[in-house]
């Protein structure tokens, strides 16, 4: 506690810092044709030799003394804006940009100011626009969020029939995934193939893998936060994409004072399976919207929704449906010119649905969300700014609802114990300029996390859920010795979780280190390396401990006038409460899943490198990593082994190696091309150490646990883009890809097994693409 | 749940599965012991066959048998020897076996003894196996339906042998104490016009668990992008010493076949 009065004082000071000899300049900056909002836009003042960026909003504000000063503002893909403003007293200033004319102009930035984003203590954060995720080539030419990531510094995925990505070596489920600030569970359509967000629906989009503001809690890897956009506030307009595979259309126009996007995007049905002469389907589609109504220059009100769902029917015998739904209700209200405010409302639904006819019965399960946030920003002068805020959140899980798909099916109708948490936050996070080159961002979360009562929650024998036969030498499922009385089936966990970054800037470049601490109470009941749609999620409780990471990490960048950047990053990670399965964990309707776990550790490290060039005709970023991702499960200290003997062994996200590479160039106003590389070591796994024969079967006998590895994972895709001339208000363009232009098989699985007709034991390999060539047409009007 | 899932994949991408030669990493041999004392649903004469054997190789054709193993049954403090057949089998007939009663399965092989102590499982009725005419993925399996009547109350498991390495395993988590139907899918590479038997046995849940891993091992209901994760499965034998831990499983069940002809 005594933190957190420590912390107190320290805002107040803050608070208290002298203000009344300073004047605020502040405002939005917005496309000046579509006057959508900018995020991240740097707004300079020489002079001073100071600055700010434009916050999620698109708003900034900057207390400086009065006096004449020149503003400039500069944003990538703009023409830089500058003019003489005289600031006697606060002064609202909105800034419209204008897209740079012609965008093959090498942008030079003006010399002897100070690298404001550069300067920033902020690290380990990437970030993309829109534009580059459609320009980078994809499967079957749909552009892709989650592909493009995977390209970034510490992104991998487990292959392409793998949903989610694994930051730093971390799981899938460590990601919090935030679309307009609501949590998406599932960020996967048709098992990872493509991901859940429209790419034309996007404004920018941002991957926190270290250094995470206090504002973001509950996930240990990283927070990836897509902002979608506004719409057009002065024009309707279209655009759409029409491909081989998938379609995707948006509208977007001016709403009142506001302004509205609405998209949609769907495969077609019987996609993959209409080459086989059954009724069977596989397909999915999604609709975003939002709506923003500004009430007055202090009030502004945002409307977002996302739903989104797949199928899978087979001859209606089998029929699985799931897919995320979010709502978020939005208010940005200015108390002041420095003091700038967000609440928001967000339900976020994940559901889960399967109906299997022949074995009689249909399926229900998924997680619900509630959430409340409020968050302030104070800008307090040019060198000071405060963020702070609350967060509650409430959870219903819904592991299950089983009943039977036909009347004579002989299923019994079973509602699988539903739980229910609640999650709490408050923090404070302080970024500060000691110095013209020294700053830090230093900030605090307290959590308080609430895992409510309900029945059926068993007590164990000696408290151990899970018990080690030492005979047999195997894991077994704990003896439950009473239950819970309903009351006291609940459990509390508290964390102070602390962050921290410095920076130190010299001329073009910085240094900068980070630490911080996160606690996660939700857990992925999955014991496969991606995740899949019926994976269930758990809260803490009594028996589930909550994940906790520690990270730190120290980086260098630097940049040139000609906005070429270098970035280096070097990490290391330490997870404590990481839960490992025993052998054979039966997870599909577990009452009970602390019965078939194991606590474990995990540590990972490595180094990050990034090479970017984000100007010019030829634009490119190279991204290596090395680093190792390792689990340790002891068990439970009684003498039992634990996993391969308690020893330190690769998980399923350890990558030794991990290259990537994408370019484009522009040829002229008609052509533009992309290429991507990627090369990954090859995934950890178990392979054979011989064979066996048990009741007829030839089984392959296993050895330790993921001492083995994949292939190595490499593959080059090709875009190619035609513009062509633009008709009235219409212009088109064609995308032409090649996905695996050589044909790699890269291995998805191995699988083991006899073969039918030789009966000889092979080893096969499942590899998802071969070469994918592709071509989609895009319109807008 | 999670075979079905892999299918759907391999639906997706149909062309995708080849063969690939892997240099896999060698273990030492270990002795593997099949072991089954069953009796008809309902009570009769039970009949105890072992098989034993060692691993080998993963590539290897031959399975590696042994024929000198010394096998007995104790209980009611008595020790009956377990005769050798032939290939690494041995059998026993036994009048009776009841629920009331520990059966120790021992087996000694090079000095070292193997043991396993289990009792009888009872198991529910078999009900009916008759063809149905639902499809599957490819359009030519051939679907059987099988109906079962469960014990209430018990929780029970099934292990179902629908012959030419096709096993499946199932529990009364949804059904118990029902009557209950659901199909199986032959591949289209299931005889037609020909006489098999399908045959259900009553199991423990640790067995299930055993063989949810092993047919999971063995390639019958997985791999895939979905396969959970593996390592040395062990079953329910314990050894004399310390360095030598024999694979396999001794169950006492009560099993019920019916013959099936597919059309």
């Amino acid at each position: 506690m005594r933190r957190i009065g420590c912390v107190s004082l320290f805002l107040f000071w803050f608070y208290l810092l002298p203000a009344q000899d300073r004047v605020t300049l502040s405002g939005d900056v917005s496309d000046s044709f579509s006057k959508e909002t900018l995020l991240g836009v740097t707004i300079l003042i020489p002079e001073l030799n100071t600055g700010t960026v434009t916050n999620s909003y698109g708003f900034y504000s900057i207390s400086v003394p009065p006096g004449d000063y020149t503003i400039s503002v500069q944003y990538l893909g703009y023409q830089t804006l500058q003019f003489p403003l005289s600031l006697i007293e606060n002064t609202k200033q909105n800034i419209l940009l204008t897209p740079a004319v012609d965008e093959l102009d090498e942008v030079v930035l003006i010399d002897n100011t100070e690298r404001v984003n550069i300067k920033k203590p902020e690290m380990s954060v990437n970030r993309l626009l829109s534009k580059t995720v459609l320009q980078t080539p994809a499967v079957f030419g749909e552009p892709d969020v989650l592909k493009t990531i995977q390209l970034l510094p510490g992104v991998t995925s487990a292959g392409e029939g793998a949903s989610g990505f694994n930051v730093r070596g971390g799981s899938a489920d460590q990601n919090l995934i935030l679309l307009d600030e609501a949590t998406i569970y599932n960020s996967s359509h048709l098992f990872g193939f493509f991901s859940v967000f429209n790419p034309d629906a996007i404004k920018d989009l941002r991957l926190f893998k270290g250094g995470i503001p206090a504002k973001y809690g509950g996930r240990l890897s990283s927070v990836l936060n897509i902002y979608q956009k506004e719409g057009n506030k002065e024009e309707f307009k279209v655009n759409g994409g029409i491909g081989l595979v998938t379609s995707r259309l948006l509208a977007e126009g001016p709403l009142g004072d506001g302004s509205f996007v609405i998209g949609g995007r769907g495969t077609y049905a019987h996609l993959f399976l209409k080459l086989i002469d059954n009724p069977n389907s596989a397909y999915f589609y999604d609709l975003n919207t939002k709506m923003s109504f500004p009430i007055n220059d202090q009030n502004k009100l945002y409307l977002s929704g996302y739903f989104g769902r797949d199928v899978f029917n087979v001859d209606e015998s089998f029929v699985n449906t799931y897919g995320n739904a979010v709502f978020n209700l939005r208010w940005n209200h200015l108390f002041s010119p420095r003091l700038f405010s967000n609440l928001s409302l967000i339900y976020s639904d994940y559901y889960y649905g399967l109906l299997l006819d022949f074995a009689g019965f249909d399926w229900n399960s998924g997680i619900q969300n509630l959430n409340l946030k409020y968050d302030f920003s104070y800008f307090a002068n040019d060198k000071t700014n405060i963020d702070f805020g609350l967060q509650s959140t409430y959870y219903t899980f819904n592991p299950g609802y089983i009943e039977p798909a036909r009347l004579e099916s002989g299923i019994n109708a079973e509602q699988l114990q539903k739980k229910y948490a609640m999650e709490h936050a408050i923090y404070a996070d302080i970024s500060h300029d000691i110095s013209p080159s020294f700053s830090f961002q230093f900030g605090l979360r307290f959590n308080h996390f609430t895992r409510l009562s309900q029945n059926g929650l068993f007590k164990y024998e000696n408290g151990q859920s899970t018990r080690f036969n030492t005979a047999l030498g195997i894991y077994e499922k704990g003896i439950p010795k009473g239950q819970y009385s309903s009351g006291k089936s609940s459990a509390t966990y508290s964390h102070i979780e602390p962050r921290l970054t410095l920076s130190y800037a010299m001329k073009n470049s910085a240094l900068k280190a980070s630490y911080n601490r996160l606690n996660q109470y939700l857990h992925l009941i999955s014991n496969t390396s991606s995740p899949t749609p019926l994976d269930i999620w758990a809260p803490s409780g009594p028996h589930l401990k909550p994940q906790q990471l520690d990270q730190w990490a120290i980086g260098y960048v630097t940049e040139t006038p000609s906005q070429q950047s270098i970035e280096i990053e070097a990490f290391y990670k330490d997870v404590k409460n990481r839960l490992d399965y025993i052998d054979g964990a039966d997870l599909v309707a577990n009452d009970a899943v602390e019965q078939v776990t194991l606590p474990g550790i995990v540590r990972a490290f490595g180094t990050e490198v990034l090479f970017k060039k984000s100007v010019g005709k030829l634009q490119y970023w190279l991204a290596y990593t090395w680093s190792k991702s390792e689990q340790k499960t002891t068990g439970l200290g009684l003498g039992d082994p634990g996993i391969n003997a308690g020893n330190w062994y690769p998980n399923a996200y350890d990558k030794r190696h991990d290259l990537s590479i994408n370019t484009s160039y522009q040829l002229n106003n008609k052509w533009s091309f992309n290429a991507n590389f990627l090369y990954q070591t090859g995934q950890p796994t178990t392979y054979p150490v011989g064979q066996y024969e048990f009741g007829g079967l030839r089984v392959p006998n296993y050895g330790t646990r993921n001492s083995s590895r994949f292939d190595d994972y490499h593959r080059m895709d090709l875009s190619a883009t035609l513009k062509r001339p633009p008709k009235k208000d219409r212009q088109g363009s064609w995308i032409f890809g090649i996905y695996n232009v050589y044909n790699r098989k890269n291995a998805a699985s191995i699988n083991f097994r006899q073969n039918r007709e030789t009966q000889q034991n092979e080893a096969v390999r499942f590899s998802i693409f071969g070469i994918v060539p592709s071509v989609m047409y895009r319109i807008d009007w | 749940m999670k075979k079905i899932i892999f299918l759907l994949t391999i639906m997706l991408c149909v062309s995708c599965e080849d063969v690939v030669t892997i240099d896999l990493p060698k273990a030492a041999e270990q002795i593997v012991i099949d072991a089954e004392l069953g009796r008809p649903q309902g009570g009769g004469m039970a009949t105890l066959r072992v098989l034993v054997t060692k691993t080998t190789d993963f590539y290897s054709s031959e399975i590696l048998t042994v024929d000198d193993a010394y096998v007995s049954l104790l209980y009611d403090n008595e020790i009956l020897v377990v005769n050798h057949v032939k290939d690494g089998l041995y059998t026993l007939d036994i009048p009776e076996i009841t629920t009331d009663k520990q059966y120790q399965l021992i087996v000694d092989v090079d000095g070292v003894s193997y043991t396993a102590r289990e009792e009888l499982v009872l198991s529910g009725t078999f009900d009916s196996a008759i063809q149905g005419d639902g499809q599957l993925f490819s359009g030519n399996e051939t679907e059987v339906l099988i109906t079962l009547t469960d014990l209430p109350g018990l929780g029970n498991f099934y292990l179902f042998d629908f012959s030419d390495n096709n096993l499946f395993v199932t529990r009364d988590r949804f059904y118990d104490g029902q009557p209950f139907t659901f199909s199986f899918f032959y591949d289209e590479l299931f005889p037609k016009n020909e006489e098999v038997n399908i045959r259900m046995v009553g199991i423990d849940e640790a067995f299930f668990t055993y063989m949810q891993i092993l047919l999971s091992h063995s390639g019958q209901s997985g791999g895939g992008p979905f396969a959970t994760a593996t390592s040395t499965l062990l079953g329910n034998f314990t050894s004399s010493t310390k360095a030598d831990v024999a694979l396999g499983y001794f169950r006492i069940v009560e099993y019920s076949s019916l013959p099936f002809t597919a059309e």
